[in-house]
């Protein structure tokens, strides 16, 4: 074995692992608790393009369905914190698709060189009601979604809580894959030069 | 390693499009025409501890000339009834929402009272005297009959994000509790919320200047009837607060030139047209608080008044009716409920109201509180609302009777009801 193979050998090796090390994630939904993080490295991407990758993911979300509000984003620290929304219905399509209420939750991003983690926890359900001008409007009350029971609604809380770990999955996914992104390099101009004839 | 890398970029960038055309999808998804329906049927059962000889809740006959209005909907003693059936549709896109509640059974009649076809074609024999103003033709009257089953028809054409239009036949804004059962806490509906409108037919524009203020003005033909009397319209508007996240608070008005078209009695005994010439004006406050978020306060205020421009011997007969040219009407609702579990929750309604002048329908002044124990099932489809309620009234002023029957069909001041409301919306 040439030692360029070895090379090649360990270098495929090191990948492996590096691969093997970002799927050791609690982005499963396995758990039963709805919280959602990973520790992900990634080789040979520098901390501002981690972190603009992350605002462009950030910013995909605020043009999806869901409302995103951020208490912090510093490029200097690598850190974006803030609270994300979205809507739950009684059925997920058709006639009788109806507003059950809301979910909110928190985003926690960092990055440094070469790696980065996420974070989305402390998932909450508020509470909608119906009001006399037949509009749903938030009750003030609240409920954990690590709760697993809801007596008097449970097959509805629990579409709730499969909906939320469908969505927090694909999230995960998203922002993995957006991550990994090459910054783009601008194409040279080309100008015109003035020459002497 | 090279081929490797530049597959693993492939695969990165392909993999990055795709949460960026997932959220954009997401987003026209939502952008897209939506038909939805929903609905619900009531039904309920009561026992009158001052057993009405009558079977009915209304009161005592002798009152208000045979016409006591103790109940707004829940009316039978010790019988299983069946209150309505809804089924509403409701599309709505970017620009336009369209609503079509239609409802059937008792009480949709009796909320419906001025679309049904004994009030349109009249509840003389035969069919040929009206209680309300109708077309001259009666055979043109009698097609509006089926007009009882609109309960609201109607649509709302956003002009900007701020100012919509809305056209037709729709709920009234004035008040606390609706007809629609799921939507109250209790089930047995207060004198403010009976003796208030209960839908209009007009055109009203709304505009939203910020999330914590609004304004809605608008024009109907009057309250509670399919046709207007005369072409004065009637004036509708409500302002919208809130002060705080939870906190709400509606001020409403309506107000009209001759647009009751039930005042009849005083007419048909002086044989004079003079109704014709009156204002009526509604002044109501809505008002709730989420103080905790299992603790709800909720009040109901209002005040209305007639101003009746008749003199001389019109004029007489106006005050001898009501005791005043200018007869009011009006009472405060004082609403708590505390929310025990998701299943389980507990509420109590105060309400004082004052129609002495007997120009709306009770007719006297009543206090009641009702406490109610909503039970909620089948992921929120099934209410089961026990209820208790206790009334009591002054006497009369025509007839000066107890409002309220005993046993042996005569007065007695108050009137103790329990019984349960069994409510499934979908």
């Amino acid at each position: 074995m040439t030692n360029l193979l070895k090379l090649h050998l360990m270098k495929t090796l090191f990948l492996v692992a590096i691969i093997g090390l970002s799927l050791q994630t609690n982005c499963d939904g396995q758990s039963s608790l709805m919280d959602f993080s990973n520790v992900v490295v990634a080789d040979s991407l520098s901390k501002q393009s981690l972190f603009n990758n992350a605002s462009h993911w950030l910013s995909g979300l605020k043009n999806s369905d869901e409302k995103t509000t951020l208490s912090q984003k510093d490029s200097i620290l690598g850190k974006i914190e803030g609270e994300s929304s979205y809507l739950v219905y009684t059925q997920q399509a058709g006639m009788l698709k109806k507003l059950s209420g809301r979910v909110s939750y928190k985003i926690f991003i960092e990055v440094k060189d070469s790696k980065y983690r996420y974070h989305f926890n402390y998932f909450v359900f508020h509470y909608y009601k119906q009001d006399r001008f037949y509009n749903m409007v938030e009750t003030g009350k609240i409920k954990s979604l690590n709760d697993p029971s809801a007596s008097g609604w449970q097959k509805l809380w629990d579409s709730h809580r499969s909906t939320t770990k469908n969505k927090m999955k694909e999230y995960c996914k998203q922002l993995e894959l957006k991550m990994v992104e090459k910054p783009e390099i601008p194409s040279e101009k080309i100008i015109a030069k003035k020459v002497e004839w | 390693m090279k081929n490797t890398l530049r597959a693993i970029s492939f695969f990165a960038t392909i993999g990055a499009a795709i949460p960026a055309f997932s959220q954009e999808a997401e987003k026209k998804e939502e952008e897209k025409p939506k038909i939805t329906m929903s609905g619900y049927i009531d039904s309920y059962i009561l026992h009158a501890f001052n057993n009405p000889k009558s079977g009915t809740l209304m009161g005592n006959p002798a009152a208000n000339g045979g016409f006591p209005v103790g109940r707004a909907f829940d009316r039978l003693n010790d019988q299983f009834s069946l209150g309505l059936v809804q089924t509403k549709f409701a599309y709505s896109d970017k620009k336009s929402d369209l609503v079509i509640d239609l409802t059937f059974g008792p009480n949709a009649e009796l909320g419906n009272f001025g679309n049904t076809p004994i009030h349109i074609n009249g509840g003389g024999a035969g069919g040929t005297t009206t209680s309300l103003w109708t077309p001259s033709n009666i055979y043109v009257s009698q097609l509006y009959g089926t007009s009882a089953a609109i309960k609201q028809a109607y649509f709302t054409y956003k002009a900007t994000e701020k100012l919509s239009f809305t056209v037709g036949q729709f709920g009234t804004h004035i008040g606390y509790e609706v007809i629609d059962a799921p939507i109250n806490y209790h089930y047995s509906l207060s004198n403010l919320f009976n003796n208030g409108p209960f839908y209009h037919i007009g055109m009203k524009a709304s505009y939203t200047f910020s999330d914590k203020v609004t304004w809605m003005a608008g024009l109907v033909n009057n309250w509670d009837n399919l046709f207007d009397n005369n072409s004065q319209k009637s004036f509708i508007s409500q302002l919208y607060l809130k002060p705080k996240d939870g906190f709400n608070i509606y001020l409403n008005y309506i107000g009209g030139y001759g647009d009751d078209t039930y005042l009849t009695t005083v007419a048909t005994s002086t044989g004079n047209a003079y109704l014709e010439n009156y204002t009526r004006q509604l002044f109501d406050l809505t008002t709730g608080y989420q103080i905790t978020s299992k603790f709800y306060l909720g009040l109901n205020a209002a005040y209305g008044f007639y101003n009746f421009k008749a003199t001389g011997a019109d004029g007489d007969a106006i005050k001898a009716q009501y005791g005043s040219s200018k007869p009011a009407w009006g009472g405060v609702a004082l609403y708590s409920n505390y929310a025990i579990s998701d299943v389980l929750g507990i509420g109590v309604r105060y309400e004082y109201f004052d129609d002495e002048n007997y120009v709306r329908y009770i007719g006297t002044k009543n206090t009641s509180i009702t406490v109610t124990a909503p039970i909620t099932l089948a992921d929120g489809h099934l209410i089961v609302k026990p209820e208790l309620r206790l009334d009591n009234a002054t006497n009369t002023k025509v007839g000066d009777v107890k409002y309220y029957e005993d046993k042996d069909g005569n007065g007695t001041s108050t009137q103790q009801t329990f019984g349960v409301a069994f409510i499934y919306k979908y």
